[in-house]
């Protein structure tokens, strides 16, 4: 064989190594970033428990938004003066009408998804809660209404008692605008404070907690990230709890 | 030979002209930019209408006078989103209504731009008249005199069409419009901008909260009449507010593909120069007519001025 012959089918092998390889680390749903061995997903149901709120704080499943230039942690926060919470930078968040949250499959937005005064109408997931007076609502679909790319169905894995999975159809409707609140954005990138979902599972009792963020990218509300923190009892579907 | 170098000369330099035009899009990135420049101009659409600039005017006014009622009424609302509002609104309003005259002022500008030829269709202005002067001057280079004549006559009427095509769509005075607007627009279309207006939003949208739960219900019948009006005015101000806002924060990118282009008011000339320059030199490369040529005593053979290798 040739030097040059020798060098070609080396690089070609290198590329494919290359191009498997990075396959692998650009998929979500691998079990690397769930951060286990292996990650059995969770198929079923998500079951969320009502958030509330009280002078000490606020429990349950609940959304608030990081300002431009802040961060996950310590904000700035946007204020909602629809929140029943003292601490009006976080909206609690009620069961829709399947219970929460479904992986496996989507839960797409009603058509037309708004009301004729801009109220979102998906209420699948959750209960569309007011927001600057205007109701927003959350709803999982295949074709995501923001960006117009495909998105996969969400899917949650867990290592042992941790949760991970990836979230990229998830999209919040408000006003008759649309906002990508998934983690990660279809496609797969991460932009800005975007990270998770992350959370806990315990398998004796089926409770668990999930928690992600998502960048707004581009709308109105360009470059603020939603954190969603949902939490209850996860109902596995009828044929398997965890999909091997 | 000497006498052939002249039309020669001529020919390669309106060659060299149609190809510099074919390949001037590229160079420029028009390619990206123009239909960057045509998704703005299409996307801000509906906020340049006098109705549409008109009626947010109409809701500043309102929310200005709910600023004017809560900040003068005793005792002042107590809860910070009110106190946000009270306190940077008269800055929020100057810079919207700022904003509102100077897209206002555009509109007209903006009516130019939209009645050119579309914007994606731009680089191709360049690019086919480019390759048709290319094409017959070299097309004129490898003909003997009779046809290098009737190429060159066409080489000069495709030269005054260019010519004139800044004159037929209006450009000496659209091209100019457009970039005043597109100065009239930079300082809008920034990042810092879109943040300072998201702000404003939310400082808006804050106190329209806090007065709708909190003020309000507290409030005696019939008092606050212009925060009411604003309160229940606020879903439809939001509705078209938001939007505007989207469409600004998301031709960020465009906008800045657009600023970036050769600025406007040379776009005219860009077929301007090129043409009279091709014009001029195919004057000068045009062949005698015939029977001139016949009439003179020692005329040079009826070769073409760039022989085909491989002849």
């Amino acid at each position: 064989m040739s030097p040059s012959k020798f060098t070609r089918r080396l690089l070609t092998v290198a590329l494919v190594a290359l191009v498997l390889g990075s396959a692998g680390c650009g998929d979500d749903e691998s079990p690397s970033a769930a951060g286990e061995g292996s990650a059995p997903p969770l198929v079923g149901l998500f079951a969320v428990n009502a958030g509330t709120c009280d002078a000490s704080g606020s429990a349950g499943s609940w959304f608030r938004m990081v300002q431009p230039g802040g961060t996950i942690a310590a904000g700035p926060f946007v204020t909602n003066g629809d929140s029943s919470c003292a601490d009006k930078t976080i909206t609690p968040l009620t069961p829709g009408a399947d219970g929460g949250l479904r992986t496996g499959e989507f839960q797409g937005q009603p058509e037309p998804p708004f009301d004729p005064d801009g109220n979102s109408v998906s209420g699948r997931i959750v209960v569309p809660q007011k927001w600057f007076a205007v109701s927003f609502g959350l709803a999982t679909n295949k074709t995501d209404p923001q960006t117009s790319a495909t998105a996969k169905a969400p899917r949650i894995t867990r290592n042992g008692d941790k949760l991970g999975g990836q979230l990229e159809a998830l999209a919040a409707s408000w006003n008759g605008q649309h906002f990508n609140q998934g983690a990660p954005k279809p496609g797969g990138e991460r932009p800005g404070l975007t990270a998770g979902p992350s959370g806990t599972y315990d398998e004796a009792s089926g409770r668990y907690t999930l928690e992600w963020s998502s960048q707004i990218v581009g709308g109105p509300f360009s470059n603020f990230t939603g954190i969603w923190h949902l939490e209850g009892t996860f109902q596995p579907s009828n044929d398997t709890q965890e999909e091997s | 030979m000497a006498e052939n170098s002249r039309p020669r000369g001529a020919l390669l330099a309106a060659l060299a002209i149609g190809l510099g035009l074919a390949v001037a899009p590229a160079i420029f990135g028009m390619f990206s930019r123009a239909p960057a420049g045509g998704q703005m101009i299409s996307e801000f659409k509906p906020y340049m209408r006098a109705t549409t600039l008109d009626a947010f005017g109409a809701d500043l006014q309102l929310i200005d006078a709910a600023h004017r009622e809560v900040t003068a009424s005793e005792p002042r609302p107590d809860s910070s989103g009110v106190s946000s509002f009270g306190r940077e609104w008269p800055a929020i309003e100057r810079d919207m209504s700022s904003m509102l005259s100077t897209i206002e002022s555009n509109v007209p500008r903006y009516n130019g731009l939209v009645a050119l030829p579309p914007f994606w269709a731009f680089p191709w202005f360049f690019v086919l008249p480019g390759l048709m002067i290319a094409g017959l001057a070299a097309w004129a280079l490898r003909s003997p005199p009779p046809r290098r004549r009737l190429a060159t006559l066409l080489l000069a009427a495709c030269a005054l069409s260019v010519i004139a095509a800044p004159a037929v769509f209006q450009m000496f005075t659209r091209a100019p419009g457009g970039a005043a607007m597109i100065n009239d627009f930079r300082p809008l279309m920034t990042d810092d901008n879109i943040a300072k207006i998201q702000g404003s939003f939310l400082v808006i949208a804050g106190a329209e909260g806090e007065l709708r739960t909190a003020v309000l219900p507290q409030a005696a019948p019939g008092t606050l009449p212009a925060t009411r009006e604003f309160v229940a005015e606020w879903p439809r101000i939001a509705a078209e507010m938001a939007p505007m806002i989207g469409a600004m924060a998301d031709n960020l990118d465009n906008f800045a593909g657009v600023a970036a282009l050769p600025p406007f008011t040379l776009f005219p000339w860009f077929f301007v120069v090129p043409g009279v320059l091709v014009f001029a030199l195919a004057l000068v490369a045009r062949p005698p007519a015939e029977r001139q040529l016949a009439s003179q005593p020692a005329a040079p053979a009826a070769t073409p001025l760039l022989e085909r290798s491989a002849s």
